[in-house]
């Protein structure tokens, strides 16, 4: 009988290591996450402005991608790049959103665009030879540039987005997006093309304030 | 290489992202084709001059505690989770949750997601795809033959009520493409899908799990192209299938 209540004591008490054990593996992980994913605050900030394209929305969406984030913890694998699995798990929860709130798709007109972008490569009416720096003002233009990318619809956007301004490689913004790389290829070839023809737009306008 | 595939492929070329094969491809291209050289010139200063200009936007100063008292929070609920009284209180309201979703997706099974289901097909049919070409007598679905695809097989089936054709081709690439269509059914469209309107048609496409599909409407049809190929080449090849065939 002695035996017997020895053993049940023990039990108990490995239960109540395990438990302590289990307390200290989540604090140890929960740091681990902190340590991994919180550098990557302003790449989600900039990610999720972009898709929500307001700031106080854009901080609810980081809250909630790092919460989701955390949860899902033990699915990130070491050694793969963490700042494109968080971004993918924010857009995720953005399209879910985005669905809820049932928003219409955005319309692109494919040929429109092809001949405007071929037209500024043409020039202006007067023959005068075009040049990027030169149509778009760049030198002068500041916030423009970001309200131009902001107007782009979702898919070119969030292409520009993780490309050019979160250094992605091709492959990981084909899976943050969840498509093929030949999508990213095309979505980013068209994507700078309308954000050319927008800053064109905002450059004539500001040219015909000025004068 | 021809101009249109130059003009898809041109900032992948710019940022230095094409394999060594497609790279030499595009030079040689480049090499006999004037006009895309000067469309590469232009992408490649435009792009360096919009890198530089785009930048990380920052947040608000309380973000970040904001962010880690939302964590603290969320982990030491977690750990009131693994208390045994709750636990036995936390099973109950998961199988409740449980029995509500399961009773609201047989609800939702009226309008079923065809964007969805093309990816599904997509991906069984190209499985169970024999390797050689068996083109079967009669109509393969859109008569995609007639731009250089292979048919593999067709077949009619059904969705719920309604009719459907679906035919299976393969590209010059060895690629797979699924053409279906489905009589009198509603295109519902999902929100993840873009417009995008050629020739004055309109078109809808989606991606999932690495597969690219466009949809359109085509009177009493709901039309439907799914590959892995690129969506571009998807709604080039769905603009030339003509309205009514």
């Amino acid at each position: 009988v002695s035996t017997k209540a020895a053993g049940g004591a023990t039990g108990l008490l490995s239960s109540g290591r395990l438990f302590a054990l289990s307390l200290g593996k989540k604090r140890a992980l929960k740091e681990e996450f902190e340590r991994v994913a919180i550098p990557h605050l302003q790449s989600l900030y900039t990610s999720a402005f972009y898709l929500t394209r307001n700031s106080a929305a854009a901080e609810d969406l980081v809250q909630e991608t790092y919460l989701r984030a955390y949860r899902f913890f033990h699915k990130f694998r070491p050694g793969t790049n963490c700042r494109a699995w968080l971004l993918t798990i924010q857009r995720r929860l953005f399209l879910n959103q985005y669905r809820q709130k049932k928003h219409e798709p955005e319309w692109v007109d494919l040929e429109k665009l092809d001949r405007d972008y071929e037209a500024m490569l043409a020039g202006e009416p007067n023959g005068r030879p075009s040049d990027p720096e030169a149509i778009f003002c760049l030198k002068s233009l500041g916030d423009e540039v970001a309200s131009a990318l902001g107007e782009l619809p979702e898919d070119f956007r969030t292409a520009i987005v993780l490309v050019d301004i979160e250094g992605l490689t091709y492959d990981e913004a084909a899976e943050v997006m969840e498509c093929p790389v030949g999508t990213i290829r095309s979505r980013l070839s068209r994507g700078r093309r309308m954000l050319q023809l927008a800053l064109k737009d905002y450059a004539a306008k500001r040219n015909l304030n000025e004068r | 290489m021809d101009c249109e595939r130059y003009k898809e492929t041109v900032a992948a070329h710019v940022d230095g992202a094409l394999a060594a094969p497609e790279e030499a491809e595009v030079r040689a291209h480049l090499e006999l084709c004037a006009r895309c050289s000067r469309i590469y010139e232009w992408e490649s200063k435009a792009a360096g001059i919009l890198k530089e200009k785009l930048r990380h936007l920052s947040p608000g100063p309380g973000l970040e505690e904001a962010v880690l008292a939302r964590l603290r929070e969320a982990s030491s609920g977690e750990r009131t989770l693994f208390a045994p009284r709750i636990a036995w209180a936390a099973a109950l309201a998961l199988g409740v949750a449980g029995l509500l979703a399961a009773y609201l997706a047989m609800n939702r099974r009226g309008a079923p997601d065809l964007f969805a289901d093309a990816v599904a097909k997509y991906h069984e049919a190209s499985r169970a795809a024999p390797g050689e070409a068996s083109p079967r007598a009669g109509p393969q679905v859109f008569g995609l033959e007639r731009w250089g695809y292979a048919p593999v097989v067709t077949y009619v089936e059904r969705v719920g009520a309604h009719r459907a054709r679906v035919s299976l081709y393969r590209g010059a690439n060895g690629e797979y493409l699924l053409a279906r269509e489905i009589e009198g059914i509603q295109l519902v469209v999902p929100s993840g899908a873009v417009k995008r309107r050629l020739s004055g048609r309109e078109f809808f496409a989606y991606s999932r799990d690495n597969v690219n599909v466009v949809a359109w409407k085509d009177g009493e049809l709901a039309c439907f192209l799914a590959s892995a190929a690129a969506e571009e080449k998807l709604l080039e090849l769905a603009r030339r299938v003509p309205a009514g065939s």
